[in-house]
């Protein structure tokens, strides 16, 4: 069994579509880190020149605001509800104005979790696309599966060590993303920035953003956060993919079947938001990182408990049905 | 010889970065599922507040009731003798021979108008607030200073935004204490002008301001807009405090003074 996965394995790694992935991430990664140090210096430029000849001063700002917010915690009118945010505010505040570092400036870790946040809609599906829908579909193209199928050993341990073989990779590639992130755009910003107070534990409640329980920290603790999210995602994706390879004899249409279904899945979201059925289809779940970070939520009634149990029954069922086709299938190439 | 190497490697590596993944998850997942599970506490809290604030109010039932609502202006923030508005205007009708007057500031510093519409939906004051002789109301300056913009394009983009959304909320604001209290004069402090020439951009956008202001004082029942922009023009050395953004106690006392002569005329 072993043998049979790390030949997977070896197989996948000694393909180019490796080198191709780590280009695409090398290449995108530069750009948008690229384009946000651009930005950003765009936008010091900009306020120092409205504020004259002097620099632009955070620092007066962000004092300015901590005070504010102490005088309001010291008010004994201040509802129950707001203390627990002010408070997490006034920290974040002190650890920014203590180690001189201005709340908007870019860092490494600040850009690799929302490279992520970004990318997992559309990029990181892509990649376990290009790396996973040839997995199966590819021997039957390339007509390899005869010899792989004439070995002394079960079908299913074959489809098995393929799909082990998969989550590692994918796993891999998870934490090159996160790496590779973090170190180029380093180069662009030159902070890491891994100690930074982030808040985190938003939750909606009755249609408003409740953050009175509102979790403070480390920057690299919630990259760690984000990224195992974004990991579960990726396998739900490679199994998902797993089967359409299955299904599908020939790699080319096993990639378009997936992008067609990642795109209209976008589609649904904005046009048929008020369908209930829509909530359950596996693309509208893939936003997994933004439970944490309390953004806006387009359909109502989806936590990331409710997403993470469906991504789960599209793995699993996919897994199932892959693994039935394929005990079952007749090889006639 | 690469694959012998690459094999272990691998699958060392995969297999320690799975666990940390999935260690991850299940923090995250609890993160998430605690903010949920423990969201009932607050609401005791708030019944707390309440009974005390009926008891305090109870005891101040005679004589006229004057209440102040809102940000650090409200508050006093830069009066050196801490007294703000309230107090101030209760010394100058104590001058008149009326008596048991008494002052309850809600202001809190900071506050911008949505924060002071969630403070007068969580009802803890309802009780002060329907007892009310004369509210006084300062809203308004953070939403206008916190305006966030790149040029002058997104200010006034931004601008128009804040703007609406102040004006919904100042007649939200409003209404809640109309339901609460009919009889009460209220009284809404204009905005004046910090920067004097700096910024004349800003002076533009501060001057519709109080023309929104205005007109909504105008469209509701009982409402007096004490203009302070022309009062600080002229006087802004001395009306402002040290840190150049709240009023001196001059400037509290000429504010105050200005409300008195609208409510009261001169005597």
């Amino acid at each position: 069994m072993i043998s049979l996965i790390q030949n997977e394995v070896i197989k996948l790694l000694l393909k180019k579509k490796m080198i191709l992935i780590l280009l695409l991430l090398l290449i995108f990664i530069s750009l948008f880190s690229y384009g946000e140090k651009y930005t950003y210096d765009k936008n010091l430029e900009r306020l120092e020149n409205l504020s004259g000849d002097m620099n632009y001063d955070w620092k007066n700002l962000a004092t300015q605001r901590l005070s504010d917010l102490e005088k309001r915690l010291n008010s004994s009118y201040i509802p129950d509800e707001g203390i627990a945010s002010i408070e997490i505010e006034i920290e974040q505040l002190n650890y920014f104005i203590e180690n001189d570092i201005n709340p908007i400036t870019p860092s490494a870790a600040k850009f690799s979790v929302e490279f992520v946040e970004q990318g997992i809609l559309m990029f990181i599906p892509l990649l376990i696309v290009i790396l996973a829908a040839d997995l199966v579909s590819g021997e039957f193209s390339s007509k390899t599966i005869k010899v792989l199928l004439t070995r002394a050993v079960p079908r299913w341990k074959i489809l098995l060590s393929k799909f082990i073989a998969l989550i590692m990779i994918t796993t891999i590639l998870i934490s090159i993303i996160g790496v590779l992130s973090s170190i180029v755009s380093f180069l662009f910003f030159q902070r890491w920035g891994f100690n930074e107070p982030v808040a985190t534990g938003f939750s909606l409640i009755q249609g408003s953003l409740n953050s009175d329980y509102v979790v403070l920290v480390t920057r690299f603790q919630y990259m760690l956060l984000i990224y195992s999210l974004v990991w579960y995602v990726s396998i739900v994706l490679s199994s998902i993919t797993l089967l359409i390879s299955v299904l599908v004899n020939n790699s080319a249409s096993a990639i378009g079947i997936l992008m067609a279904a990642l795109i209209s899945g976008q589609f649904l979201q904005f046009f048929l938001s008020d369908w209930t059925l829509v909530k359950y289809f596996f693309v509208t779940n893939l936003n997994l990182t933004h439970y944490l970070t309390g953004s806006y939520q387009i359909i109502e009634g989806m936590s990331l408990e409710f997403s993470i149990v469906v991504l789960s029954l599209w793995a699993f069922l996919s897994l199932f049905v892959s693994f039935q086709v394929f005990n079952r299938k007749d090889v006639l190439v | 010889m690469f694959k012998k190497i690459i094999w272990p490697i691998l699958s060392f590596l995969s297999i320690s970065l799975a666990i940390v993944f999935i260690f991850g998850f299940i923090f995250s997942i609890n993160i998430d599922k605690g903010t949920q599970e423990d969201f009932i506490e607050p609401i005791e809290g708030e019944d707390n507040s309440l009974e005390t604030n009926n008891e305090s109010s109870e005891n101040e039932r005679d004589g006229l009731q004057i209440l102040v609502l809102g940000d650090s202006i409200g508050f006093g923030v830069g009066d050196k003798s801490n007294k703000g508005i309230g107090i101030r205007y209760k010394e100058l009708i104590n001058k008149e021979e009326i008596k048991d007057v008494a002052v309850t500031n809600l202001s809190v510093p900071g506050y911008e108008s949505g924060d002071l519409l969630t403070f007068l939906e969580s009802k803890q004051n309802n009780s002060l607030i329907s007892k009310a002789d004369i509210i006084i109301i300062s809203i308004g300056g953070n939403d206008l200073n916190n305006i966030e913009y790149e040029d002058t394009l997104s200010l006034d983009v931004n601008f128009k935004e804040t703007i609406k959304s102040y004006k919904e909320n100042l007649q939200d604001v409003i209404n809640i204490v109309r339901n609460l209290n009919e009889s009460a004069q209220l009284a809404i402090i204009g905005l004046y002008d910090p920067y004097s020439q700096e910024e004349p951009q800003k002076t533009r956008l501060l001057l519709e301001w109080n023309y929104e202001t205005r007109l909504i004082a105008y469209l509701n029942y009982d409402i007096a807009y004490i203009p302070t922009y022309e009062l600080f023009k002229y006087h802004l050395d001395s009306y402002l405090s040290e840190d150049e953004f709240h009023p001196s106690s001059d400037g509290y006392q000429a504010i105050t003074q200005e409300l008195f002569n609208i409510l009261n005329g001169i005597y």
